[in-house]
């Protein structure tokens, strides 16, 4: 149960004084929301208007600060580390016509996805939001660009924010709690060390899928080859019904036996569907979507698949360990509902 | 917790665990006199009708843990009295509230398909008594409410086993110490039209809290304005004036239901004789905002806490507020 947990990560039983007591390190890691840059000046208290449908949204930014308290920080700045992705938009709240969004990381030179995502396929709202099953981890200075399109319709007001913990490793306080500023340094460096290796991506296609009534075609999707790609989940949005089915390109190997329909087998950001179990594409692969119209009406479809891209080469198991593999985050057992790995 | 396969290491053979048979899931409801619970209309504004209040006792038979809160109002029940309806949940064993005042009964309590799954789980003891004192704030109508609590129940054969008892031994002891909480604003917030407005959300000495939901809730009758997000908000932790955003958040992106909270990334520790402070700033432009901002998580009793560790932040008045009319 939830409490047992809080109880090994937040107070530890003094035998002693025969009661529990708090840690205090996480006082210092904190629950946080990450606006829009107010650096930006076309972020006005947070709202941030995309401009109508066909014309040019200048990008936008979400930015991590740097501080520290002379060098308490031992140089590891004050993370950020994104569980889920909520978005706000009061002034145009239909499915259809919605906005795009690509992710870039400036910082490491990465884009995040593949191509521009529909925001109802990766962000949600606080009572659903869309849950990052890898973190997102944002280094101090290092910034998020985001990149808005309108698909239809008029400018709207959005807000987007990432939700997570803010980590303070240089907290005046650890001056007092030594062994707890240590246990939270050590925690951000495994943080900041496994982000060179793992981060979460989100793969569509090259954009939309647009279908007349009763129409079935093929789309690539394309993660890339400069890392394997792990798939997670999968959410949709479209304009009428629809069926589809997945195959690895290369190989023909298929995740079904025939096609699935939209109402079966597609999610959405607040509630998409999951893999049972993640499917791997390697590096040099890519999936085949095979998409059928069911609406018997032209049918635009919006189809991304969550997942992370991992940095790293296959090796066998017996040679990793023979390398004193130290198994990580990533070997959690896969949940059957959208939570965050620990 | 309890496993449900026992495999023999002989033979691998896999039988069902007998503890299965005496540690089973079940249902609190109040006593059939009380179920439902008929409160009156409020006789004026600021002035709630409470209603009789409502006895839950442990059973004789067995411990239980009590992990959810299911309640509903009957369709005759007006939308004012429903969203106004409230609660204050006093363990009468231990003598604790559950939270700092009343708490409204939507931040409380979930839906059969939803319901609200504590953050914290009680322990109720043979013959242990839990109250639940109802207001109701309205002067529209009068309320009917129904309510359960689900729970995991240890019955009497099963403690005679040395596992469970061991089980049962831990969770005496963290109830001890821990509790559910709801922490709600010292005072009831009300942003004018268009305008600002601050709240504090203040510890008692005795707790610390691990916050781990936030449900909102908004009243107005404006037409003008963001009728959808409503407010914005922006969080401090009053102690260090440390702000949890950037950039002020809208209702929906930092506030759920009871049905579905906001589950905090990381759960929010806030030190005893703290406080959270709140900026809200009222999105609709015409009318005034009454907002109902609770978080939800673990209380834990910090006993022989040294006065001098913390320094004491001063409560603004707590009078005893009501949720107006």
């Amino acid at each position: 149960m939830a409490i047992l947990r809080d109880k090994a990560t937040f107070f530890y039983w003094d035998e002693r004084r025969q009661m529990y007591i708090p840690y205090y390190r996480n006082k210092e890691i904190v629950p946080a929301w990450m606006g829009l840059s107010a650096n930006d000046p076309a972020v006005n208290n947070g709202v941030f208007v995309v401009a109508a449908a066909g014309a040019v949204t200048a990008p936008t930014f979400f930015a991590q600060p740097y501080s520290s308290v002379e060098g308490l920080d031992q140089n590891l700045g004050t993370p950020f580390e994104v569980q889920n992705i909520i978005f706000a938009d009061s002034t145009d709240t239909t499915a259809a016509a919605a906005f795009t969004v690509l992710l870039t990381e400036i910082g490491d030179s990465r884009r995040l996805m593949n191509f521009p995502c529909h925001i109802r396929t990766i962000a949600g709202t606080a009572l659903t939001p869309a849950i990052l099953r890898e973190p997102l981890v944002i280094p101090s200075l290092h910034t998020i660009q985001a990149t808005f399109n309108k698909i239809a319709g008029g400018a709207v007001n959005i807000r987007m924010a990432l939700g997570g913990r803010q980590y303070f490793p240089w907290a005046p306080e650890f001056l007092r709690y030594r062994q707890d500023g240590d246990a939270l340094r050590a925690r951000v460096r495994a943080m900041l060390q496994r982000r060179q290796t793992v981060q979460p991506f989100w793969l569509t296609t090259d954009g939309p899928i647009q279908l007349v009534g009763g129409a079935q075609a093929d789309f690539i999707l394309k993660p890339g080859n400069d890392a394997q790609f792990e798939a997670f989940a999968i959410a949709a949005v479209s304009t009428g019904n629809f069926a589809w089915s997945l195959e690895d390109a290369k190989t023909f190997q298929t995740l079904m036996n025939g096609q699935v329909t939209q109402t079966n087998a597609t999610g959405n950001a607040l509630f998409p569907t999951i893999f049972s179990t993640p499917y791997v594409l390697p590096s040099d692969k890519r999936f085949r979507l095979r998409v059928l119209d069911l609406s018997a009406a032209p049918n635009t479809i919006w189809f991304t698949i969550w997942g992370r891209k991992i940095y790293a080469p296959f090796m066998e198991v017996r040679n990793a360990m023979a390398d004193l593999a130290v198994p990580t985050m990533a070997d959690q057992q896969t949940l059957i509902v959208p939570a965050p790995m620990q | 917790m309890i496993p449900t396969w026992v495999e023999d290491p002989k033979n691998g053979n896999l039988y069902i665990n007998d503890l299965r048979k005496w540690v089973k899931g079940g249902v609190i409801v109040p006593p059939a006199a009380m179920n439902p619970l008929t409160v009156a209309a409020a006789p004026a504004a600021g002035i709630p009708t409470l209603g009789t209040p409502v006895v839950y006792e442990g059973a004789q038979d067995g411990y239980r843990e009590i992990f959810s809160m299911v309640g509903a109002f009957d369709a005759a029940v007006l939308a004012d009295p429903q969203a106004r309806f409230s609660v204050q949940i006093t363990d009468q064993a231990y003598r604790r509230r559950y939270m700092n005042r009343d708490i409204l009964v939507n931040h409380v309590f979930g839906t059969p398909g939803n319901p609200l799954f504590l953050a914290n789980e009680i322990w109720l003891e043979n013959q242990q008594v839990l109250i639940f004192q109802f207001n109701n704030n309205s002067v529209a109508g009068p309320v009917i409410f129904r309510q359960q609590m689900e729970c995991r129940t240890f019955q009497a054969q099963s403690l005679s086993r040395n596992d469970v008892t061991a089980l049962i031994n831990q969770k005496r002891r963290e109830g001890l110490f821990f509790n559910p909480f709801w922490l709600t604003s010292d005072n009831p917030i009300i942003i004018p039209a268009g305008g600002q407005a601050t709240a504090f959300f203040s510890n008692a000495r005795d707790y610390y809290l691990l916050l781990r939901y936030i449900i909102a809730s908004a009243i107005s009758t404006g037409i003008a304005g963001d009728l959808q997000e409503v407010f914005s908000v922006r969080f401090f932790d009053a102690t260090n004036n440390r702000p949890l955003m950037n950039q002020p958040m809208t209702m929906t992106m930092v506030s759920g239901n009871s049905n579905f909270p906001y589950v905090l990334p990381q759960p929010w520790s806030i030190e005893p004789v703290t406080q959270i402070r709140a900026d809200f700033q009222n999105l609709i432009t015409d009318q005034p905002t009454e907002v109902f901002m609770t978080f939800h998580g673990t209380g834990c009793f910090v006993a022989n806490q040294n006065p001098w560790e913390n320094q004491r932040v001063d409560n603004p008045a707590v009078t005893m507020p009501t949720y107006g009319a």
